[in-house]
């Protein structure tokens, strides 16, 4: 069977990168717990988590198909616009200095921090306290995860494919955890954000315009052009806000905006 | 269990909302070109195109705009809970406590000031010493263009605008050496136009910054008047005014007649709104353009002498009122004289037609040139009523953006209320030209 780059491509990168930085967000909150409260509970809330997320996945996999195709295009449109938006923002303003940049191994210092504080509880075989955190973390980052799948693959039949991307993502993490047993700070966290938030946008934009019957000039070839339509924008408004931070009000909006 | 559903949902919500103006901004655009766009007679090629440039202003303009604001405390925590905390305490956070606040003002002398702890709101405080240093620029540069008598009332505003920046900055410990980038562009555009109409652009100009130095400076008043600091903003505040008044309007006659300006953009705006307006439903009704263009025209100059009609009639009474009270005022011995009013019935009807028929044949005009459609009517009017908000708001100190706004959306509603009526005519009575 011959792949289809440009066809595929933009969902699977989409995918991979968007789960790469969701994974390795969970990756340290659960290499916290690991270190700090033993990695057998760490395993078993992790384990929980991707088990309801499978089921999540199972369950609304078949679901979507019920959807018209319109609805679906405009529904998941939106929220692909909202959650682009909302990424590629927050990465524009971290990389003009106006948030500070997320900082995994701070992350993880917080995290074992706050899990040392805490007793384990007695006449319990598990650590329950270990086995919720880990099963938090992995849940709610996630969740990101399979609505990135989703949200990418669903309309136009490019599930698999993106599945596959956000698979890929997920071995990688797990692999570079396993070997080097502390936070992945050194990846680029916010240059991901940025790519991602740019791919989803794109995504989001076109298929909100299918979805309310709009024709988008060169179809599906179109993503390239939005893609690199947001790009050229985001770069540009990066020195755009350096500039416009004025100084008085720079520390508060790093407290305000640092998680 | 509860809290673990809560937190989920929460997360999830968080996928999609983080700055609630932008995730609403793309919601409205997204619903408005939905419901826009199938009664728009515009090519849908350009849809999808116009929704991806919808985006992308809104995005620029929220990451301008998250730049630019001061947000929240420290200690804010990330589901916007500090939102709840009054302004006063988000403010006072930004800035250094128990500062001591000195000025440089010889005349206040001020013992009020010193020694006041300090509390002040950023955002105006920036702004005010902004337009200090814009005002202190504007003088500056119109110095170089003006000659005789206003350069005499330059050279007087100068040093009162460089004490006025030099007590601001100290006021509120906030010190600036260059303008922003929209103040920039303004002096720009403001120096550009005193250069090209000479004298009547320079004195319209220094009014129109009084008037809006008297706005901001009542701001201010409201914001520290009845707190510690009160004393010593009356006094600065008494101080601008009666500076700028003096050197502005006491020297020079006043060049902007309100009701002559009143007159012009009450016309220019009632002819733009009312017959772009007419001009969407006789397009949605009959879609042709000759019999839009008669019908267009036709009410144009009906509208026209209506409105002229109205405005002699309104300053004719109004004269005729005035005139019998002080007859009647006089004859019970009192000291009542004819005072001269600033309107005559002839010379307001007059400005009030014309301004309305020269608004109303901006939509028309592209008619007359070919177009078939309503898109270039509603492009030539939009573009002018922005133009015309702009201009009446600098000269009357409302704020630009407000104003824009507004008239546009009033615009919008005209256009859309004639365009379904357009619509339903065509479809009810069958309606064909």
């Amino acid at each position: 069977m011959i792949i289809d780059w440009t066809h595929i491509g933009p969902s699977v990168t989409a995918a991979f990168l968007g789960s790469l930085v969701e994974f390795i967000e969970a990756l340290t909150i659960v290499l916290a717990v690991g270190t700090v409260r033993g990695w057998r509970s760490a395993m078993l809330g992790t384990s929980m988590g991707l088990l309801l997320l499978a089921a999540l996945v199972v369950l609304l996999g078949p679901a979507l198909g019920l959807i018209p195709i319109t609805l679906l295009q405009l529904v998941v449109g939106i929220l692909l616009l909202l959650f682009g938006m909302r990424w590629l923002r927050k990465a524009i303003l971290r990389a003009a200095g106006t948030i500070p940049l997320h900082d995994e191994m701070e992350a993880f210092a917080k995290e074992t921090d706050a899990l040392r504080g805490k007793r384990f509880a007695d006449g319990i075989g598990w650590d329950a306290i270990a086995v919720a955190t880990a099963f938090k973390a992995v849940v709610l980052e996630g969740l990101e995860v399979v609505f990135i799948v989703i949200a990418v693959g669903a309309v136009g039949h490019m599930l698999i494919p993106a599945s596959a991307g956000a698979a890929v993502a997920g071995i990688l993490v797990l692999l570079l955890g396993l070997v080097l047993h502390r936070p992945l700070a050194r990846v680029p966290e916010n240059t991901l954000k940025f790519a991602v938030g740019i791919l989803i946008s794109a995504f989001g934009v076109f298929w909100v315009g299918e979805g309310l019957g709009f024709h988008w000039p060169g179809s599906d070839l179109s993503i390239f052009g939005l893609t690199a339509g947001f790009l050229l924008v985001a770069l540009i408004m990066v020195p755009a806000a350096r500039r416009w931070v004025p100084e008085i009000f720079a520390p508060a909006r790093r407290e305000k905006e640092s998680y | 269990m509860i809290n673990g559903l809560i937190a989920m949902l929460r997360k999830v919500f968080g996928l999609f909302v983080d700055d609630g103006s932008l995730a609403l901004s793309i919601l409205v655009w997204i619903v408005a070109l939905h419901v826009v766009m199938p009664i728009v007679p515009m090519d849908q090629r350009v849809a999808a195109p116009v929704l991806f440039l919808g985006c992308i202003g809104i995005l620029i303009e929220n990451v301008l705009r998250a730049s630019r604001q001061p947000l929240a405390p420290a200690g804010a925590d990330k589901h916007g809970n500090a939102g709840k905390r009054s302004t006063l305490a988000i403010t006072d956070s930004l800035l250094p406590q128990s500062v001591e606040v000195q000025t440089i003002n010889p005349r206040l002398g001020n013992e009020a000031v010193m020694n006041e702890p300090r509390t002040a709101d950023p955002k105006l405080a920036r702004q005010l010493v902004l337009d200090e240093l814009f005002d202190l620029s504007l003088y500056q540069s119109l110095r170089n263009v003006a000659g005789g008598e206003l350069r005499a009332i330059l050279d007087q505003l100068i040093p009162i605008e460089q004490r006025h920046f030099a007590f601001w900055q100290d006021f509120f410990d906030l010190h600036v050496e260059a303008l922003d980038l929209a103040r920039r562009l303004k002096l720009v555009l403001l120096v550009a136009i005193c250069r090209l109409f000479g004298a009547p652009a320079i004195h319209l100009v220094l009014e129109a910054i009084e008037v809006y130095g008297v706005r901001k400076y009542l701001r201010v008043w409201d914001a520290y008047g009845n707190g510690p600091l009160g004393g010593a903003v009356r006094n600065i505040l008494e101080d601008e005014f009666k500076h700028e008044d003096e050197v502005v309007t006491g020297t020079a006659e006043r060049q902007i007649n309100p009701e002559g300006v009143r007159d012009i953009f009450l016309g220019l705006n009632d002819g733009l709104v009312e017959i772009v307006g007419a001009v969407s439903g006789f397009f949605a009704a009959f879609g042709n353009s000759l019999a839009v263009l008669v019908a267009g025209l036709t009410v144009s100059v009906a509208g026209a002498l209506s409105m002229a009609a109205g405005a002699w009639i309104a300053v004719s009474s109004e004269s005729e009122v005035r005139t019998t009270e002080v007859a009647r005022r006089r004859f019970l011995g009192g000291r009542g004289t004819v005072v001269e009013t600033a309107e005559k019935p002839l010379v307001s009807a007059t400005i009030v037609g014309a301004s309305y028929l020269a608004g109303a044949l901006v939509p028309l005009l592209p008619v007359l040139g070919g177009a078939t459609t309503v898109l270039p009517s509603l492009l030539a009017a939009g573009s002018l009523i922005v133009i015309v908000s702009i201009i009446v708001a600098f000269l009357s100190g409302m704020s630009i953006k407000r104003r824009v706004v507004t008239n546009l959306l009033i615009t919008a509603a005209a256009v859309g209320i004639s365009f379904a009526i357009g619509v339903v005519t065509k479809l009810v009575w069958g309606v064909s030209v």
